[in-house]
């Protein structure tokens, strides 16, 4: 999957944990989970909402490569 | 070249499977009809009819073991899978991943196989019944037949409860999730507290499973229709075609309300 993301970092800038991150963002600690290991890409408004709660821009965060 | 090779090597592997497969299986049907077509030649009256008394000893013998087999397997096991699931879950701190994931496997694992054992139970019983049903003059089936019976609504009320106490294990852990098993409206509620992936993943398996089903039934068509050879009848034919239309009519349906914006989430 060619979107990358530093979710992980931006979380612990907030110092919360996948469950509160979660809940800020109105979504399940799984699905903070598999965004963070690549396994899952979310929907605009996800992005959207993760975005405004880590205070940055969506491409800040999420960053798309071409795959080779 | 290499993936090429071991692709090959896989289907080859896997053709050389079925092909074995299908030899036992001949085997054994070969073996059947052959014996029991002598066995009517010799009395001049050409049947199958014995085939199917075969298929019904085996029945009666075979299938209440096997019963009492897989309950045990599937108690020992979910009791296990439970057990270990709540230990990790109770030692969780909320932030290893590791620990949280293991136990949601174990989870899934305890309410897969209780799924699992619901239809085989189901299916067990239902051959137990068709084995035994003209046979209660003996006193032992008819023993036999109400122990099982009361083994099958045992194991169906464990099913219940277990999938209850996973169901509730999972809730703890991901406090969004919404519904009560014992409530009718448990598979709408639930359904109504996933989030984007969770749906995803969900409507992903649904649609697998679709395939799947669709691809069982033409198979199950075929082997009702040489059923019909074997004294089958055409109810078996008919079951097979009332879930066949029930699931691609509920497909078409739904995809094209879904298309044309009706009743689209």
């Amino acid at each position: 999957m060619p979107l990358y993301n530093k979710l992980k970092d931006f979380r612990a800038r907030l110092g919360v944990n996948q469950q509160e991150m979660g809940a800020l963002v109105g979504t399940s600690r799984q699905t903070i989970s598999q965004i963070e290991r690549g396994d899952y890409s979310p929907s605009v408004t996800l992005a959207l909402k993760i975005a405004k709660v880590c205070g940055v821009c969506v491409e800040d965060i999420f960053d798309y490569r071409e795959e080779d | 070249m290499n993936k090429m090779n071991k692709a090959t090597k896989r289907r080859l592997i896997i053709t050389g499977i079925v092909c074995l497969v299908l030899w036992v299986a001949s085997y054994f049907i070969g073996y059947y009809v052959v014996a029991d077509l002598s066995l009517d030649i010799q009395t001049g009256d050409i049947s199958l009819a014995s085939f199917t008394d075969i298929m019904n000893a085996t029945a009666l013998y075979v299938t209440p073991v096997l019963f009492v087999l897989q309950l045990i397997f599937t108690v020992i096991y979910t009791v296990c899978c439970y057990a270990k699931a709540k230990k990790l879950y109770a030692s969780w701190d909320g932030e290893d991943e590791d620990t949280v994931e293991k136990s949601e496997s174990l989870i899934s694992g305890c309410i897969a196989v209780l799924s699992v054992a619901q239809i085989i139970s189901m299916l067990f019983f239902g051959v137990i019944v068709y084995a035994t049903y003209d046979k209660f003059m003996s006193e032992f089936v008819f023993w036999a037949f109400m122990l099982l019976a009361v083994l099958f609504i045992g194991e169906a009320l464990y099913i219940t409860f277990m999938q209850r106490c996973a169901v509730q294990l999972t809730k703890k852990i991901n406090p969004e999730k919404q519904g009560e098993v014992l409530d009718i409206k448990f598979a709408k509620d639930w359904e109504a507290s996933m989030d984007e992936a969770q749906k995803a993943i969900t409507f992903e398996c649904g649609y697998r499973a679709y395939k799947v089903c669709i691809y069982t039934c033409m198979v199950l068509w075929l082997v009702c229709l040489f059923g019909i050879y074997f004294g089958m009848g055409i109810m078996p034919m008919l079951m097979v075609s009332v879930v066949w239309l029930t699931t691609t009519l509920t497909y078409i349906v739904k995809s094209y309300n879904m298309e044309h914006r009706k009743g689209r989430k």
